[in-house]
């Protein structure tokens, strides 16, 4: 259950950024300087490594 | 500077020696050679999924494509990478999974077992063939071009080449798998160390973050959104770009084969998420190094740049550093890669193990002088050439996925395979368009692959179903 919440999550978050967050022509707003392509895009890297490491956790298989 | 190269440079040699050592057995067995005794831990395996991933390619590639297209260029590696390393979640329970059951000795060998015809492996050793070449000769020219500024006029451009190829054959000659494994762990620990001292000293020179993307504001404001000043980061190339990248481990052997060699499940997610980690962080300093020359070096050669920026601009001993960083980068991808198509090659042939692994080293040096070839007429455009390689790869997918899935995977989707293999040849020779309509054609073909997977894995799912149900009633 818990994996397949994490897939889903990893699915939302490809489509939310190519979507939605991924828009061409925007610098602003601005995160530290970072414009916003750069930021959002570092962020959602991170979030799906994080999604990677729960699903680590979470994988419902094993070796046999 | 060259005292400070010799130093570095012995240090490395020293260390590659020691690994040698180490992984050297006599009478060791064709399976030890070639896939390290397939025992290779968490850490370990980490590091050299890193190396082989990350390579020259990373370390001067993609600084010169932040700097011509700007910012979408972490979209296009970073973000790609972090899809890929979810996707090896799944994909590494699968595909070792199948290994167990079908054996393994590379990924054409398990094609043709899987399908039970050979022509399904034939059909992947070419498309890692024609596509991988581009790819380990970037990693050649990169050096070169590097080293030849470095040293100038000591030695021609293919000069350098030779002595990288000498130097990995011996290498991969000795240890094999193992001693492979090995440098790309002090390879990979090597590149971050080299990548964040230049670039943190190039954010420094550019004036600090802040200064960095307000002076690019004022000059190329282009660079600091999507698609970049030369138009390259459409939505659509990011998504192909993606896809791509998502495939590697599917459709890389060097990649594919380091998932079947590790230890256990455990230790192929540990690491999967560690090179999540990793590509951020060795991602980044590319950005600040990219950004610094879009400011300083706006219109040189990408050459001319990048020898700028990793050398001249450094002090010596960082600028040494940033020379044995970055042969050592370039000998280990190589090595992978040269490696790989050789267990690729063995995978596919029969016979006596000593026979076989005759073959494959004659196999594994004839790579490399295609290669070397290669590396001297190929063109400077070090990250294009790498996602050609991935897209050419990726259209390998449909086989690799199903074979995983299925336990007797449907043949016709050879034929998609090999469709799509032979389209985006002809389009990458010249023959065909790279675009149709509106639309990319990498985006075209993996539509098209996608679609037509799907309509065949389900046809067959269900005919699978009929025929186990009507084995059942005669029973």
């Amino acid at each position: 259950m818990k994996w397949k919440l994490l897939v889903t999550l990893a699915v939302v978050c490809i489509v939310v950024a190519y979507g939605v967050v991924f828009t061409p022509g925007v610098i602003k707003p601005k995160l530290l300087s970072l414009p916003y392509v750069l930021w959002t895009g570092i962020f959602l890297t991170g979030v799906l490594v994080l999604l990677t490491y729960l699903g680590a956790r979470y994988f419902p298989h094993h070796d046999d | 500077m060259t005292g400070w190269l010799i130093f570095f440079f012995a240090i490395f040699i020293a260390l590659l020696i020691a690994a040698s050592v180490k992984s050297y057995k006599r009478n060791r067995t064709s399976d030890e050679f070639m896939l390290a005794g397939s025992n290779i831990g968490a850490i370990l395996g980490f590091l050299t999924f890193a190396a082989a991933l990350f390579s020259a390619f990373t370390f001067q590639g993609m600084p010169d494509f932040f700097r011509n297209h700007g910012v979408g260029a972490w979209i296009f590696l970073a973000f790609s990478d972090g899809v890929m390393v979810f996707f090896i979640l799944w994909f590494g329970y699968k595909l070792r999974k199948r290994a167990k059951t079908t054996g393994f000795k590379g990924v054409s060998g398990l094609m043709s077992a899987c399908f039970g015809t050979p022509w399904a492996g034939y059909l992947f050793f070419i498309a890692a063939f024609i596509f991988l070449v581009p790819y380990v000769a970037i990693q050649i020219r990169g050096i070169s071009i590097f080293l030849d500024a470095t040293i100038p006029d000591a030695l021609p451009d293919w000069g350098w080449s030779v002595i990288i190829v000498i130097i990995m054959l011996i290498y991969a000659e000795i240890g094999g798998l193992k001693a492979i494994v090995f440098s790309d762990a002090i390879q990979a620990l090597l590149l971050l160390l080299v990548i964040w001292i230049i670039g943190i000293y190039c954010l420094d020179l550019a004036g600090g973050l802040t200064a960095t993307f307000e002076r690019l504001e004022e000059t190329n404001p282009a660079l600091l959104s999507l698609p970049g000043p030369n138009g390259l980061f459409t939505i659509q190339f990011l998504i192909g770009s993606t896809i791509a990248i998502m495939m590697i481990p599917v459709t890389q052997p060097q990649l594919t084969t380091r998932l079947v060699v590790m230890q256990d499940l455990r230790g192929v997610h540990r690491m999967a998420y560690a090179v999540g980690i990793f590509a951020i962080l060795v991602i980044l300093p590319t950005v600040f190094i990219g950004l610094y020359g879009a400011i300083k070096y706006p219109d040189a050669a990408t050459s001319e740049f990048i020898a700028s920026a990793l050398l001249w601009d450094q002090s010596n001993p960082v600028a040494a550093l940033a020379v044995v960083g970055l042969f050592a980068a370039c000998l280990s991808t190589t090595n992978a890669q040269i490696f790989a198509l050789g267990s690729e090659l063995r995978s596919l042939l029969r016979g006596d193990d000593h026979v076989v692994m005759r073959y494959t080293r004659i196999g594994i040096f004839v790579f490399s002088v295609v290669v070397l070839i290669f590396s001297v007429y190929m063109s400077d455009q070090l990250a294009l050439l790498a996602r050609l390689s991935f897209t050419g790869t990726a259209m390998m997918a449909p086989i690799v996925l199903c074979a995983v899935t299925f336990e007797r995977p449907p043949r016709a989707v050879i034929f998609i395979s090999a469709l799509s293999l032979l389209v985006i040849f002809l389009a990458t020779i010249g023959v065909l368009p790279m675009r149709v309509g509106a639309l990319n054609l990498d985006i075209l073909l993996y539509g098209f692959m996608l679609v037509s997977t799907l309509a065949i894995a389900g046809w067959h799912a269900r005919r699978v179903k009929v025929v186990t149900a009507s084995n059942t009633l005669k029973n």
